[in-house]
């Protein structure tokens, strides 16, 4: 049966499937992370999809990103680092106090991101904070704290 | 389908033959002595040390004036120690890690040139773009096998062959015959010495710019760099990262790493073109969600 379907039929049907597959692969391969993981805290979640938490609207997505920092010790530095640019992005100041509490954590690159995020929240609740970190032992933090931008 | 017709289908297998034939060849080129009951620990477990640094505290202003001008890219600093170790090599002046620091300098010069044809072609300075590829990595490769040669129970040396070999890559068939040589000695290297920050960085060059089928992994890249930038705050690590971030849009983080290699080399021009591409990407992308950092 499938001898009789030309053979320029069957070369297009085997192009189509193949053009098919590697469509739906580079979907899941680029920028189309759900944040599924986040939401269960799951402590296999991955940069990308606690990336693509900073602009989803539910709200309830911002307690799981403070989950992520409550618990830091059970996440790879690059998650906590993802939560708070989230964080940054989704400008709640109900993450300040989260945020404030990783200022004597030991990692720089997650105090120097806890800058970032306060700085993007913003407002006076948001720079008070901020100060926490101005006499910070790293000199990138205190920089951080002292650009403007 | 036969492979007429479909010649991309037999594409994998010519790979894994070549792969198959070269990988052995490439251990014994190296005198690799990897035992396979004795796996390293995981990465996260090892601390890991910089032995060019140490091998540099031990050494004399021109080795030193190498080391430094491999971080910092500082191309007259760096020819002008090549030039006073090729000069007194064989003479009463000569020092016994010569040799070592010789071939470290030459293929430092070979990376700084690969970063100027890749980024900064209308920068690179004149001394770089006469040197020919193949025929100085050869001589730089003659050098540290000399080396190694004459001191087997050395460290690193085996790492800087690798870098040697990873050097003379270019384009597919550059990465099958040169590649599997320098996973060889990076293997090699990691074998003698799993603490081998060093060379921990090769292996994750290797998984960041291998395609795929040829190992490559560019998270497993992106774990190895983050391990050697914490351990020994090495200034390629920090570029890696840098570049890895930018690469997937993450411009905060590839800005913080960027910084980072230029808290190590102020003037490092990689450093600092990584800095004002995160710089730029950063605010573009922020301008474009609609808000100010």
């Amino acid at each position: 049966m499938i001898a009789r379907i030309p053979t320029s039929l069957r070369r297009s049907a085997r192009i189509s499937v193949t053009l098919a597959t590697l469509a739906l692969s580079g979907l899941g391969a680029f920028g189309c992370a759900s944040h599924d993981r986040l939401l269960e805290d799951d402590v296999k979640v991955t940069e990308e999809e606690v990336l693509a938490a900073g602009s989803a609207k539910s709200p309830d997505v911002t307690n799981h990103l403070h989950h992520i920092l409550d618990h830091r010790g059970d996440y790879d530095t690059s998650i906590v680092v993802a939560a708070l640019v989230a964080i940054g992005e989704r400008r709640d100041t109900s993450s300040i106090q989260p945020i404030s509490r990783l200022g004597s954590d030991e990692n720089e690159e997650i105090r120097w991101h806890c800058v970032l995020a306060l700085k993007a929240i913003g407002g006076p609740e948001a720079t008070a904070a901020l100060e926490r970190f101005a006499d910070d032992k790293s000199v990138l933090v205190r920089d951080e704290v002292a650009a403007r931008n | 389908m036969n492979w007429r017709s479909n010649p991309g289908v037999v594409a994998p297998f010519l790979v894994a033959m070549l792969a198959a034939i070269s990988l052995p060849v490439a251990h014994a080129a190296v005198g690799s002595k990897i035992d396979p009951q004795k796996p390293a620990a995981p990465i996260q477990e090892r601390k890991l040390h910089n032995p060019l640094i140490e091998n540099a505290k031990n050494a004399d202003d021109t080795s030193r004036d190498v080391v430094a001008g491999v971080i910092d890219y500082d191309v007259p600093k760096l020819e002008a120690a090549i030039a006073k170790l090729e000069k007194r090599a064989g003479t009463t002046d000569s020092k016994p890690d010569d040799d070592y620091f010789l071939a470290q300098g030459r293929v430092g010069l070979l990376q700084i040139k690969r970063f100027y044809e890749t980024d900064e072609k209308d920068k690179m300075p004149p001394s770089l773009e006469k040197i020919d590829l193949d025929s100085f990595a050869d001589a730089t490769l003659e050098i540290a096998q000399r080396y190694a040669q004459a001191h087997p129970d050395h460290s690193d040396i085996q790492r800087v062959i690798g870098e040697i070999y990873s050097a003379k890559i270019r384009g597919m068939t550059g990465g099958m015959t040169q590649g599997p040589k320098a996973k060889a000695a990076i293997e090699a290297a990691l074998a003698k010495d799993p603490q081998n920050g060093l060379a921990l960085l090769c292996q994750g060059r290797m998984h960041y710019h291998n395609p795929s089928f040829a190992g490559g992994d560019k998270n497993l890249a992106l774990v190895e760099f983050r391990k050697v930038a914490q351990d020994i705050d090495d200034i390629r690590a920090h570029l890696y990262m840098a570049r890895i971030y930018r690469d997937r849009e993450m411009y905060s983080q590839a800005r913080f790493f960027a910084k980072k290699a230029l808290r190590v080399a102020p003037e490092n021009p990689e450093g600092k073109l990584l800095l004002s591409n995160a710089e730029a990407a950063e605010a573009k992308q922020k301008s474009e969600k609609g808000g100010s950092r």
